[in-house]
């Protein structure tokens, strides 16, 4: 008989899909700041606007590309690299388990 | 200060963030089932789930900003907070009180209060607790609306409303099992997303000698300056460190606060719940390496004219709390930025999330189903959980624009732990210890404690006493004068219940059987080895407790 009863992923499955998801985009990132071009600053912003349904309105500016303390080691690369990795553990050992067993 | 300007990158590691915990809210509505699955995560968390859930309840972003301003401020007395000022009372809690609290199958900390004293002593925590809760709730959410609006340049209220709303969705959905995911998430988060600023600073200024030689002398040690409080940064001797933080401030918070001990509960099973507190502890001693060295990092950098790092100030005033953000700032590079934020807005939101759901679970069980309605179905407590998170929700956004129109009142935080955890844990430990222990004698032992705590504070700052005769020194900083608060509240709570008990009726031997020590079995351990008992595990967490005190000295 089959059971109907739905098994839960375990968190470690979560915990490695988070790392591994927001690893990949800082790694890639890097390399592309690296090798092909600065990113320019976005900032989005929500000034007050009564006469907008929401109360706000949304307002998105461009800036310069900022400049950080030792960017030259380029620590997005090799920690957005470092986080691909043990995300890629959580997930991959969180994968095939269930909440029940692999807690 | 201008905003930190962010690239479109650190916006997609925002938005994943969100999506994330949203998608977890509602992947885990289909599991949660029954109350029992709302209110205790249906009790099958293994201890090392617990365990980061019990550290992270804890780890808000409050915390972190807090305690790394705090170093900026006080220097490495910080520490204290995290190594005496919590570790022996994570190990008490898992060791002895545990099996109380767990054998008794309660549902939350006042549940117990009713089944070892009675009715009125249970209604009395619930509504200080739920007080409580939402004010640390609403301060909560004022603070990660503060920190959009200033770093990111975010409107207030666009801030305020867009992390509640998310917090009151995935809450909701699956109570206290979705809020266990995210906070375990945002254990992660925070490692990742800070724990490089610390390496970073490292980098930058040298070594760990370097930091300790730009600081002030009397910030860089641990007890050795303790004997004269005028040579320490906290101001404070040993004797209010000992008494205040060690003993009555941190047992008070780690073995009474329904919010943290929640999350034990949540375990499958007594030895699951004893290891709780305790894996926890060894990650708590780990936090000082992210939280005061960067407050150190942030310190020695401010006393380098070259360095170009200085704090923000409001009015003149330097805002301490800008310390974290302002390394964010300084040493992430896009990408990581967006992390940085990410882990500081998860602290927020799994803090909210903490105090939503233990908030929940006391109003239904200890007010409304103990008071109000106590013919109420499971499926009704279950529909008044979800109803609870919502107004709750709603009364911390209330909460938070009141914090906004007074801007000290994040300073009242460790004051209001000190009037209500500080007389409780007094209560508790008579109660699972001694069995004469009466009803009468808990009740009004806790609202004289709780009184004089309250008593104290305002007689310090309306200069009806003076802050000398609670702190025992001429000179002393708001910290210790909380320290000391705490302990006094905690003595009073104490003698005035045991002499209220000699003249009131005690409960029966049967009544208590389970609740106090020599009427409950000890915990059945015997086919359990050695290496995989809850005390072993305690031991090797006292010596590195030990180690590390001595090491910092």
């Amino acid at each position: 008989m089959v059971d109907a009863t739905p098994k839960m992923k375990p968190i470690w499955f979560f915990v490695g899909l988070i790392l591994l998801s927001m690893g990949l985009v800082i790694l890639l990132a890097g390399l592309y700041i690296l090798y092909v071009h600065p990113l320019n600053s976005v900032m989005i912003l929500f000034p007050r606007n009564p006469e907008s349904w929401l109360g706000f309105n949304i307002v998105v500016k461009m800036g310069p590309p900022r400049s950080t303390v030792l960017a030259s080691l380029h620590p997005d690369i090799w920690w957005g690299g470092f986080m691909v990795l043990a995300g890629a553990i959580f997930f991959l050992a969180g994968r095939k388990s269930t909440a029940d067993k692999a807690d | 200060m201008p905003a930190i300007g962010l690239t479109i990158v650190d916006w997609v590691i925002i938005l994943i963030y969100f999506a994330f915990v949203l998608g977890i809210g509602i992947y885990l509505k289909r599991f949660t089932r029954s109350e029992e699955d709302f209110f205790l995560a249906g009790r099958k968390n293994s201890s090392w789930v617990a365990g980061l859930a019990f550290l992270s309840a804890n780890l808000g972003a409050l915390e972190l900003m807090g305690m790394a301003g705090n170093t900026f401020k006080y220097g490495m007395y910080v520490a204290h907070f995290y190594w005496i000022g919590a570790i022996p009372a994570m190990l008490f809690l898992g060791i002895y009180m545990m099996p109380f609290y767990y054998s008794s199958r309660i549902k939350s900390i006042p549940g117990y209060l009713k089944l070892r004293f009675d009715e009125k002593t249970r209604v009395l925590n619930g509504f200080s607790f739920a007080a409580m809760t939402l004010l640390v709730s609403g301060i909560n959410l004022y603070a990660m609306a503060l920190v959009l609006h200033t770093f990111l340049g975010w409107n207030w209220d666009v801030s305020l409303w867009a992390s509640a709303l998310t917090v009151a969705v995935y809450v909701t959905l699956s109570g206290l099992m979705s809020a266990i995911f995210t906070e375990i998430i945002q254990f992660f988060l925070i490692w990742f997303g800070l724990f490089l600023v610390s390496v970073l600073g490292l980098v930058e200024i040298g070594s760990w000698d370097e930091i300790l030689r730009r600081v002030p002398e009397g910030f860089a040690k641990l007890w050795s300056n303790s004997g004269d409080p005028t040579q320490n940064g906290m101001l404070i001797t040993w004797g209010g460190i000992v008494l205040g933080l060690g003993f009555v401030l941190s047992f008070g918070y780690w073995t009474t606060d329904f919010l943290v001990v929640q999350r034990a509960f949540s375990a499958r099973n007594l030895r699951s719940a004893r290891m709780t507190p305790i894996l926890a502890s060894f990650f708590k001693m780990a936090v000082p390496f992210l939280v005061i060295l960067c407050g150190l990092i942030a310190l020695a950098l401010s006393r380098d004219p070259h360095s170009g790092f200085h704090l923000m100030s409001d009015a003149g005033k330097v805002n301490y709390d800008s310390a974290l953000p302002m390394l964010i700032g300084r040493y992430l590079p896009p990408g990581l930025v967006g992390l940085g934020i990410t882990a500081l807005l998860a602290g927020f939101m799994a803090g909210q999330a903490g105090n939503i759901s233990a908030f929940n679970t006391v109003w239904t069980y200890d007010i409304y189903h103990s008071v109000i309605n106590k013919k109420a179905s499971p499926q009704h407590l279950l529909w008044m959980g979800r109803a609870a998170t919502i107004v709750g929700i709603l009364l911390s956004v209330g909460t938070a624009y009141w914090a906004k129109s007074m801007p000290t009142i994040m300073d009242y935080m460790q004051t209001i732990f000190s009037w209500v955890n500080a007389p409780l844990f007094a209560t508790m430990l008579l109660g699972m210890y001694v069995k004469w222990v009466t009803p009468d004698g808990a009740f009004w032992g806790l609202i004289v404690g709780m009184s004089s705590s309250i008593t104290m504070y305002l007689g310090v700052k309306f200069h009806w006493i003076s802050t000398r005769l609670i702190t025992l020194s001429d000179v002393s900083s708001d910290m210790a004068a909380n320290f000391w608060r705490a302990w006094w509240a905690w003595l009073i709570c104490f003698l005035v219940t045991i002499l209220i008990s000699l003249f009131t009726k005690r409960k029966t031997d049967e009544e208590l059987t389970g609740l106090v020590k020599g009427l409950t079995p000890k915990p059945a351990e015997a086919g359990i080895r050695w290496y995989r008992r809850p005390a072993f595990y305690a031991v090797i967490s006292l010596i590195v407790l030990i180690i590390l005190n001595l090491y910092f000295w």
